[in-house]
């Protein structure tokens, strides 16, 4: 015992280390004396590891964040080091408050040591022990401070694991939502795959009906009509024959036209519509009228080939599904945009899937669809304005010039309204 | 030259159709088919037929592209451009590549046969 630190009934064995906090290493600070080489027989003797250090500043260093407690004499400390300890302290992170046991009274304590520990003390987890202590108190203190110092670890861990959840969490998302954007991407190149798909089968379609299928028939009914002259006689049941050759050349070459009208290559959007229109009218029994621009040019085949399937598509549903009786089809034009409507009087689009199809673009039918898919690929806008008084499908399309591409930028949009 | 007429159609049994036709009306002779536009012009140096039926859809060059071509020799034949439907041909295209008559494949035979007569006479006088 030295300088009466510890009274003298207390240094014996203590009760047994407590396994939970055999991990923390204890620092001391008690470089005068016997006090040091006491403190760490007494923690020793307890199941506590300590280490004595020999100066503040190497007491200062050796608080990393993995000790469990400091013991400092407080003689030991000038007011510089409590200067740096107190900087120490007050830049841990914010699970930490390290605990620190500062022995007073000692035989080597100052007036001014003392004040000023304990003008620090209520900044930090300190903890002021008055010597002459008994053996059990200290323990006890180094105990309570290694318990504490063992929950702040925990709530560090327990942190570091809720910023790893996050982190991954965050990942995670981000993974997703790239995929989500590749999926989409890869979808809507695929629908505008499907459409040049679609008008190519149709193309190829028209052109075997029309070279295939319809000069076989054109043939049969020329050697027909040849026989009628060689054998007139017998002209009445060939006549029968050659009227079911005729049906079946203009059935070929109406399904033919409708899967390509070769006007729309040959002469353009104005000839093949105004063709298209009337025939609709005729099939349909639906009075249907179109109004073009006086002088309509060529406009680049996507765009006429779009336009015209569109009005296709908005005529297949005003018949199927409107019950008008008319539908007025218009075409404006300027210098670099297209303006097509279809404009029937029937009942009108149900409310609920107009929404449904101006918020996800779902619940309508593949001519809907199709149109809004057709107007995406090319940077245009579709308007869609329904009421129990008819269905209006207004079509905005840039014109660009081949080669030109001045109209990319605008992304496409749907717009559609429901006016009861 | 006189009364012959070459037969060009990419389609076999079109081009038998048409012979058979030009045959069984009277007044015609068949001097060739041909299946293709550069067969055509070959048949045309060979034959000299006094008109030609041409098709106008057809895989290489097309009947229009066929007929200016022969407008290049020093005596290009007469020649009915025939479709399927009339509403292929553009008329100023045609008549432009010096074509003399438009059929279509739907006009039926009689047409055909009254304008490549015509275009006979024509030649004759």
């Amino acid at each position: 015992m030295n300088s009466g630190s510890f009274s003298n009934e207390d240094v014996g064995p203590d009760s047994m280390a407590n396994p939970a906090i055999t991990d923390l290493d204890v620092v001391v600070l008690s470089p005068f004396g016997k006090d040091s080489a006491l403190i760490g027989k007494l923690l020793r003797q307890s199941g506590v590891r300590c280490h004595a250090m020999a100066n503040a500043d190497a007491l200062i260093a050796a608080i990393p964040q993995d000790s469990g407690a400091a013991i400092i004499s407080e003689e030991a400390m000038w007011e510089r080091d409590i200067a740096l300890l107190g900087g120490k302290l007050e830049s841990q992170p914010q699970w930490s408050d390290f605990p620190i046991i500062v022995l007073t009274g000692g035989g080597m304590s100052t007036d001014e040591t003392e004040v000023a520990v304990r003008a620090r003390a209520p900044l930090g987890n300190v903890t002021l022990l008055e010597r002459p202590l008994r053996a059990a108190t200290l323990v006890s203190a180094v105990r309570s401070a290694l318990m504490a110092r063992r929950r702040q670890y925990e709530i560090r861990d327990h942190l570091r694991q809720r910023e790893l959840a996050e982190q991954a969490l965050l990942e995670a998302r981000d993974r997703l939502e790239s995929m989500v954007e590749e999926r989409t991407a890869a979808l809507c190149r695929l629908s505008a795959q499907l459409l040049s798909v679609q008008d190519e089968e149709r193309r190829r379609i028209a052109r075997e009906l029309h070279d295939g299928l319809g000069q076989y028939l054109a043939a049969a009914k020329i050697t027909l009509d040849t026989l009628m002259i060689s054998r007139p006689e017998s002209e009445s049941y060939l006549g029968d024959v050659e009227q079911l050759i005729d049906h079946a050349i203009s059935e070929s070459r109406t399904l033919s036209h409708l899967l390509h009208p070769p006007l729309l290559d040959a002469a353009g959007f104005a000839s093949a519509a105004t063709w298209y229109v009337e025939g609709f009218g005729k099939r349909s029994g639906i009075a249907a009228s179109l109004e073009l621009p006086d002088k309509l040019g060529r406009m680049p085949t996507s765009v006429e080939t779009a336009l015209f399937r569109i009005m296709q598509e908005a005529l297949t549903n005003v018949h199927r599904h409107s019950g008008s009786r008319k539908v007025d089809v218009t075409l404006d034009t300027d210098d670099s945009t297209a303006y097509l409507t279809i404009k029937d009087f029937g009942k009108g689009i149900p409310k609920e899937t107009l929404e449904q199809f101006q918020q996800s673009g779902t619940n309508v039918g593949v001519g809907l669809a199709g149109i809004r898919e057709r107007v995406k690929e090319l940077g245009g806008v579709l308007e869609v304005q329904s009421s129990k008084k008819g269905t209006a499908i207004r079509v905005t399309i840039p014109i660009a010039e081949p080669g030109r591409n001045v109209f990319a930028a605008p992304s496409s949009q749907i717009y559609s309204s429901f006016a009861t | 030259m006189g009364n012959t007429v070459l037969v060009v159609d990419d389609n076999q049994a079109m081009r038998q159709a048409l012979s058979r036709l030009f045959k069984a009306a009277g007044g015609f002779e068949i001097c060739g088919e041909a299946s293709n536009g550069a067969e055509a012009i070959k048949m045309v140096l060979q034959h000299k037929p006094g008109l030609v039926v041409l098709d106008l859809c057809m895989p290489g060059i097309n009947g229009l592209e066929t007929a200016r071509q022969l407008q290049l020799m020093s005596h290009p034949p007469p020649i009915i451009l025939y479709s399927m439907n009339a509403e292929e041909i553009v008329a100023k295209d045609a008549y432009e590549s010096g074509v003399s008559a438009l059929v279509s494949k739907a006009d039926g035979i009689r047409t055909l046969i009254n304008k490549a007569r015509g275009i006979l006479q024509q030649s004759a006088a």
